[in-house]
């Protein structure tokens, strides 16, 4: 039977094709085009189909001597399937995502949070947990959870205090959510390219109104884009100064209450401490009154490292309450103790500077003249 | 013939659900051209239809997974080859994470 052939170019190359098969082609393509019609790479995706059915055709040997068939073009429908068949469900979620994110403006679910993962946990799940949040393995998360521990105990400080406040992960999404898209400094860039190639083209004169809104837009995207980096970078940098703060405080309150703390007083100091004749209990009192009155900043401040940290708020009421009212409370008392050992402090010194304007020769003037270059009788002339 | 409809839809999903995946792996570790892609997927038997590759190929274009460029052929026009980007790469380790997280589930459940 003798049939009409016809030439086409696709996807680059040149063939002989039977009018039959040309009309199955044509309305199978442009149905494929009117798929993609709404997706803005349209065009592009029609391009590469175009070039993929081209190279099907070449692999048949077909050519501008060797005609297609209406079998070739049938074979190749069936290969490429339905046009409904090609979106995948992942490319209609985004577009569901997309459309909720016009209509309210927001990203939704792309932050991770931080939670305790049960299933590849050794002890309670804060290292693996912790390891999911920043994407590193959970072997040099739990390496440095050891190394700290040798630091003054922090380590394991951290540990409990995760332990108590970080929720295991549950539900299948809580365990997804521990392990979501990160957000990296990628994202950014794709952010704000995307807002660019978002603008539309205007007349110059639009183009100028609308250069400050841009410009704004962008200004603001950046800064909703960068926050959670440096929240991260804020709340790393208060945990690492709080937990040193806490571990200098707790060295010298430990020092003081156990009564090793010559090794920081200067001579004239303990001369005076040595006349005053306080209680060791005493002491204990007024370190630990101290101790509260700075151990509770550093342990806000913590807390706040915490909550920039890992966005999860940790500080509640009632939390906040009662580190309140503790520290003013040890702040009142502290205040209160100073006030009464002023005036015997003032009365010390003077005692002593009076015992030895009258006698240069006594024990404390040769005492201190010998040990520290501290001179209470030049200091008198 | 209901009953094997509805295995059949279900490994249907399967796959598409895995498609992605294994699009990122064939480009890791194979050339990234469309007809290369195709046979590694056939290979797997993890294809549904083969015109799903393309609006794939495009999206993760547009999202940032993959960048392609013109190489020429022999017989014929210049051909587009993928390569994955730096996030492509960083997406593909998570996804080979979550992968090994679902066989461990799974044979936990089996």
């Amino acid at each position: 039977m003798m049939k009409e052939v016809i030439n086409i170019t696709i996807g680059g190359l040149v063939f002989a094709i039977e009018k039959s098969a040309h009309t199955k082609l044509k309305q199978y393509l442009e149905e494929v085009a009117a798929h993609f019609k709404s997706n803005e790479a349209g065009d592009e995706i029609v391009a590469d189909i175009e070039s993929g059915i081209a190279e099907k055709f070449k692999a048949k040997k077909r050519s501008l001597t060797k005609a297609v068939t209406l079998g070739d073009v049938e074979t190749v429908m069936i290969e490429l399937g339905q046009v409904q068949d090609f979106d995948d469900e992942e490319a209609e979620e985004v577009n569901k995502n997309t459309e909720t994110e016009a209509h309210t403006g927001i990203k939704s679910g792309e932050t991770r949070r931080l939670y305790r993962d049960k299933d590849e946990a050794i002890l309670g799940g804060v290292g693996s947990g912790v390891a999911h949040y920043f994407g590193v393995d959970p072997v040099i998360v739990r390496v440095i959870f050891i190394l700290l521990v040798f630091w003054g105990g922090f380590g394991l400080f951290a540990y409990l205090i995760l332990w108590v406040i970080v929720p295991a992960a549950k539900t299948s999404a809580q365990k997804l959510s521990a392990k979501g898209k990160p957000t990296n400094l990628g994202n950014i860039k794709n952010y704000i390219e995307e807002k660019i190639k978002t603008v539309p083209t205007k007349t110059i004169g639009q183009k100028a109104l609308a250069f400050p809104v841009i410009v704004f837009g962008l200004f603001v995207g950046f800064l909703q884009q960068v926050w959670p980096i440096a929240r991260k970078i804020l709340g790393a940098f208060l945990l690492l100064v709080s937990s040193g703060m806490i571990f200098v405080f707790s060295t010298f309150f430990m020092a003081v209450f156990l009564g090793q703390f010559e090794f920081m007083m200067d001579p004239k100091s303990a001369e005076i401490l040595d006349q005053l004749n306080v209680s060791q209990n005493e002491i204990q009192v007024m370190a630990l009154s101290v101790y509260a009155c700075v151990i509770l900043p550093a342990i806000f401040i913590f807390l706040v490292g915490i909550s920039l940290c890992f966005q999860r708020r940790v500080i509640t009421g009632w939390l906040f309450g009662i580190l309140a009212v503790v520290w003013l409370l040890a702040l009142s008392f502290t205040v209160v103790k100073v006030a009464e050992y002023v005036p015997l402090v003032s009365q010390t010194v003077y005692t002593i500077e009076e015992t030895i304007k009258q006698n240069p020769n006594h024990e404390f003037y040769m005492k201190l003249n010998g040990e520290d270059l501290w001179d209470v009788g030049l200091e008198l002339e | 013939m209901k009953e094997i409809d509805s295995i059949s839809s279900k490994q249907a999903q399967m796959r598409k659900g895995l498609l992605g995946y294994a699009v990122l792996c064939s480009i890791k570790n194979d050339e990234g051209y469309a007809a290369t892609i195709l046979a590694n997927l056939k290979k797997a038997d993890l294809l549904v239809v083969e015109g799903t590759l393309y609006p794939l190929l495009n999206r993760f274009l547009r999202e940032g997974l993959l960048q392609y460029e013109w190489q020429e052929s022999k017989s014929g026009p210049p051909r587009k080859y993928y390569a994955l980007t730096e996030a492509g790469t960083a997406t593909l380790k998570e996804l080979e994470g979550t992968w090994k997280s679902l066989v461990k589930s799974m044979s936990k459940l089996n």
